[in-house]
């Protein structure tokens, strides 16, 4: 007992210890500066402005990381600024942020923002459309568009996203070449789309054509398949993936809302969108396990080899195109807009706001003018980003070939589904009803009509 | 009695001023919240009275979120209680190195939920995971995160996780069985399964009920390894309350229903806290 | 007929541990890969290990690594102290006393069954006010909550099971019931504490959903630095296995020192009911 005792006493001094430190040591040190480097030092007595930036992880703020820095070293000694990424988790980001902007925080002067999201961060932001002026004009115009809310700008695009559908190169060329091949997907077509179908060229396809070539490079359909699966979908129940199905929505001439701003769900195109995913599940086009796949997932599928065609981000070209990373098929990568009567993709931006409630707005739009420039927006794009500067990406084709065609696709196929407050929980209902159609566990009508009647509740409030 | 009631006060002071202090601004918070609309983005809150209330009374989702995490509760307890049982009976002898052995079975508590579900989002990936790609070897053709099997699978990654728990907690209680029971048994000329079930199961009850509460009240919870896997789909397949709360709070930014939800849930579990509480304290001082 | 027995013994028990364990090894193994041998199919298991991905947690990442272990560190045993300290008296005082055995004691457990999401709003909302976000002392406080209704279930457990006559005799000494419980009690109990102690550690050191929302980057811990790692686009496997792997070794340190403690605590009562 004594042996215990002893040894009891001995850690809870210890912890002691260890806990008084640890509240001394949290409460002494506010936000010390990342970079002592630029720091003057104590002969100097500068009165520099620490901007805080809130920006989520991943290769945004690595590039971002690169402009902050090259700000710090040159523009921002002039300007007395200095500014400093606070990093937060990508999962859950939203949630803490909107947690902040909810208790009024002052800590971060400059908040990251997004299409989807601006509607719900515009009370907490400053507009900037006098503030910028024409600075504004550096940026496509859709992605302007997709951070306005009520014709004010909130925010400035440092990033656009958009999707492709990427396919085998290989594969493809094959189809459209080899007479067997084309008369064994005749066949395959006939039976799963009920149309006898001809091999087109991926820019052509409309969403039979997608779905019969999907199938053909099916085994469990076409066991002569080089790969085991045509596509695999990202099915999960999962706001970002309701924003992939939303390009076959738009793409079959449907649309969120009707022209008088109502929901307009329970309509023919919500139904058909649906099919075309459900008939991916239920004829095992697209493997049963999607309805826990978002991006990774998918993007590992098409890496290894094993899926022929993805509906994909087109940040995901980067990674696909790596021979480090995507070993067995870096070569082999084609891009195409997303299939449809009409191509459509989806747009949105990612940007950054000032805090309305920040004491130091002044030098964080010194920091925002820099960041509206060109130059700025090339080490954004050099390092690693997609800057939404039509300039900035086509004259990068040689180093990321898929720029040009991000500028295009944006500019001609791009919509951009609302930039209002509902847009999240819109999303939400969408992906909890319509993921279980995906999945093939649910009805597309029933479906239709769940998401009308709740989107229509949340836009009456 | 040993002290006065003044002594006795003091000594609940210190955990009474923590718990109060950071337990009744949550709760009134949560209260004033449940009446208002209430929104994450801040926009000014209306009071609505009961609204919030009907609203989550009168959504199938909320009754679906609590029914799943009944059965999931239940059926996670009940394979970790067997597993955690068989490991403890195992491990309930002499052997070498003993020590490294248990504190090696308990390595699955040391990674966090949220972790461990991670690992097993690449494990059981159809195209890069491990376990996949060998079962098809053998022949043996699913998809851990088919529909179908989703729920097993969820299950099986909890069991992974806890049975060291159930098993660290039943081992000590094994422990406390004193030899001479086991001793006589054997004079008597009962069979190692005689003697489980005659003195090892029944000297065990109490310890199994403690350990089905704290291991039902968790999985009740779960939260951290449906939302990395699942996220409660598909549909609302796999959508536990927490969850629901969760989506309604941050996704659909309704942070008054979702208060709502949470006070409700508080009442529906009432009864079962009772029971567990006479349960815990049924000897009393 | 023994070896045959002591062999099915061995068997069975390697075979467990392949099993609790495979998740684990899995994840060091890829910690050691490439990008490249991660996603590679049929699952590589000969490959060149490349120590790249730790580097990345420590250097390349551009997150401070070592604060968030010390971090982590620093709440997980601070909770464990504060959590004990807080509880030992007040279960004692409800045992001997039966003061608040009945309501408080429920109202405590009661906190038990409540999923943490119910107290994230609220208490950044506090910690706002109260200038404790994003600082450790902060999530000290809210892990003592969550970690308070266990503690104390098990101190309860612990202290009912002491023969009162040794304190009585005490108490005839002159002993003050402060010193009782300091030089007879606490003692008395003493593995029973620790058993408590490592289990707050444990589940502090996971704690995700607190942290995730009450801290940024001074007082963030191990577990929600790990998955830093997830990003908009993609997961960075290594890294996040090499932080998945380094988060768990000073738990397991620490487990493999005072595991027999935990079972000799546990067993000392509270577990019989």
């Amino acid at each position: 007992m004594k042996h215990h005792g002893k040894w009891l006493s001995a850690l809870v001094t210890a912890g002691m210890l260890v806990a008084l430190s640890g509240c001394s040591g949290s409460s002494g040190q506010p936000s010390a500066p990342s970079q002592p480097s630029t720091e003057p030092g104590t002969s100097k007595p500068v009165e520099k402005q620490t901007v805080t930036m809130l920006y989520w992880p991943g290769p945004e703020s690595d590039a971002m990381q690169k402009v902050v820095d090259h700000y710090n070293q040159m523009q921002g000694a002039t300007d007395g600024v200095e500014v400093k990424m606070a990093p937060a988790p990508r999962e859950g980001f939203w949630e803490k942020e909107a947690a902040m902007m909810g208790a009024d925080n002052k800590d971060i002067d400059v908040y990251f923002t997004a299409s989807y999201k601006i509607g719900e961060h515009k009370d907490d932001l400053l507009p900037l459309d006098e503030k910028l002026g024409d600075s504004l004009k550096l940026y496509i115009g859709t992605t302007i568009d997709s951070l306005k809310n009520g014709g004010q700008t909130y925010a400035i695009p440092t990033d656009v996203s958009n999707h492709f559908m990427y396919y085998r190169k290989d594969l493809i060329d094959r189809l459209l070449t080899d007479a067997n091949w084309q008369a064994a997907y005749k066949e395959v077509s006939k039976k799963i789309t009920g149309k006898e179908l001809v091999p087109k060229k991926p820019e052509e396809w409309n969403w039979d054509d997608f779905t019969a070539t999907a199938a053909f490079f099916t085994q469990s359909i076409h066991p002569d398949s080089p790969t085991q699966y045509g596509t695999v979908l990202q099915a999960k129940n999962l706001i970002y993936n309701v924003m992939i199905w939303d390009d076959i929505l738009y793409s079959l001439g449907g649309s969120w809302y009707t022209s008088d701003g109502k929901a307009n769900f329970d309509t023919p195109e919500t139904r058909k969108a649906l099919e075309v995913y459900a008939s991916l599940t239920k004829n095992g086009i697209s493997p049963a396990a999607a309805s826990t796949f978002e991006y990774p997932e998918t993007n590992q599928a098409f890496q290894s080899g094993k899926a022929a065609m993805i509906l994909q981000w087109s940040a995901a070209y980067h990674e696909l195109t790596d021979q480090a990373k995507s070993g067995q098929i870096f070569d082999k990568v084609g891009i195409a807009p997303i299939p449809g009567d009409q191509h459509k993709t989806h747009v949105h931006s990612l940007g950054v706001g000032i805090n309305k409630h920040s004491d130091k707005q002044e030098a964080s739009l010194k920091w925002m003018k820099y960041l509206a420039t060109k130059e700025a927006m090339q080490t954004y794009a050099e390092n690693g980003g997609i800057p939404p500067v039509a300039d900035v990406l086509n004259g990068m084709k040689e180093k990321r070939p898929e720029f040009p065609a991000i500028a295009q696709h944006v500019d001609q196929y791009g919509y951009v589904v609302d930039t209002s407050e509902k847009v999240f929980p819109i999303l939400e209902v969408l992906a909890r009803h319509f993921s279980a159609v995906w999945a093939g566990q649910a009805d597309a009508d029933a479906a239709a009509k769940n998401a009308q009647a709740e989107v229509t509740t949340l836009l009456g409030k | 009695m040993l002290y006065t009631r003044k002594q006795a006060y003091w000594m609940m002071a210190p955990l009474a001023v923590v718990v109060i202090a950071l337990v009744a601004f949550p709760t009134l918070y949560a209260y004033f919240v449940s009446v208002h609309d209430a929104r994450l983005s801040g926009a000014s809150a209306s009071f609505i009275g009961l609204n919030n209330y009907t609203a989550t009374l009168t959504n199938g989702s909320f009754y679906g979120s609590i029914w799943y995490s009944a059965k999931f509760a239940l059926f996670a307890t009940i394979a970790e209680l067997i597993a955690g049982v068989g490991l403890a009976l195992l491990f309930n002898r002499t052997f070498r190195a003993k020590g490294l052995f248990t504190s090696l079975l308990l390595l699955p508590l040391m990674v966090a939920p949220s972790l461990f579900a991670l690992i097993f989002r690449l494990m059981l990936n159809d195209f890069v995971g491990v376990v996949p790609y060998y079962l098809n070897e053998w022949g043996i053709r699913v998809q851990p995160f088919d529909p179908a099997l989703v729920n097993t699978t969820l299950i099986a990654i909890d069991a992974l996780q806890w049975t060291p728990f159930v098993f660290v907690i039943v081992y000590a209680g094994l422990a406390t069985i004193p030899d001479e029971l086991y001793e006589a048994a054997r004079v008597d000329g009962a069979s190692p399964v005689q003697s489980f079930v005659r003195i090892t199961l029944p000297l065990l009850v109490p310890t199994l009920a403690i350990v089905a509460f704290l291991r039902g009240i968790d999985a009740f919870k779960i939260y951290d390894m449906i939302y990395v896997l699942t996220n409660g789909g598909p549909g609302e397949l796999t959508t536990s309350v927490s969850l629901f709360i969760y989506k309604k709070a941050f996704l659909e930014g309704n942070i008054g229903e979702a208060a709502a939800a949470s006070i409700l849930l508080t009442f529906i579990l009432a009864p079962l806290l009772g029971l567990a509480v006479k349960f815990i304290v049924r000897r009393g001082a | 007929m023994k070896t045959a027995r002591r062999m099915v013994f061995w068997l069975l028990l390697a075979a467990i541990l392949l099993v609790f364990l495979f998740p684990l090894l899995l994840d060091f193994q890829t910690s050691l890969k490439t990008e490249g041998d991660i996603a590679s199919f049929p699952p590589k298991w000969v490959f060149t290990p490349t120590l790249e991905h730790y580097e990345n947690v420590f250097s390349g990442s551009g997150y401070p690594f070592g604060q968030f272990f010390l971090n982590s560190f620093v709440i997980a045993s601070g909770t464990s102290i504060v959590t004990v300290l807080v509880c030992i008296p007040a279960a004692y005082a409800m045992v001997r006393f039966g003061v608040g055995l009945k309501k408080f004691f429920s109202f405590i457990i009661s906190l038990k069954l409540l999923p943490p999401i119910v107290f994230a709003i609220p208490y950044f909302a506090l910690y706002q006010f109260a200038g404790l976000l994003d600082t450790r002392t902060g999530l000290i406080w809210a892990a003592v909550v969550m970690n308070v209704p266990l503690t104390l279930m098990l101190m309860v457990g612990f202290i009912q099971e002491l023969p009162v006559e040794i304190e009585e005799a005490a108490l005839m000494d002159g002993c003050s019931p402060g010193g009782i419980l300091a030089r007879i009690v606490f003692p008395l109990i003493g593995p029973g504490v620790a058993a408590a102690a490592i289990l707050t550690f444990i589940f502090t050191w996971n704690e995700f959903l607190f942290v995730r929302i009450l801290s940024d980057a001074r007082a963030m811990t191990t577990t929600v630095g790990s998955t830093l790692f997830i990003q908009a686009y993609g997961i960075r496997w290594g890294d996040i296995a090499a932080a998945i792997a380094l988060s768990v070794l000073p738990p397991l340190v620490f487990t493999f020192f005072v595991q027999r403690y935990l079972v000799k605590g546990l067993s000392m009562g509270a577990v019989k009911g």
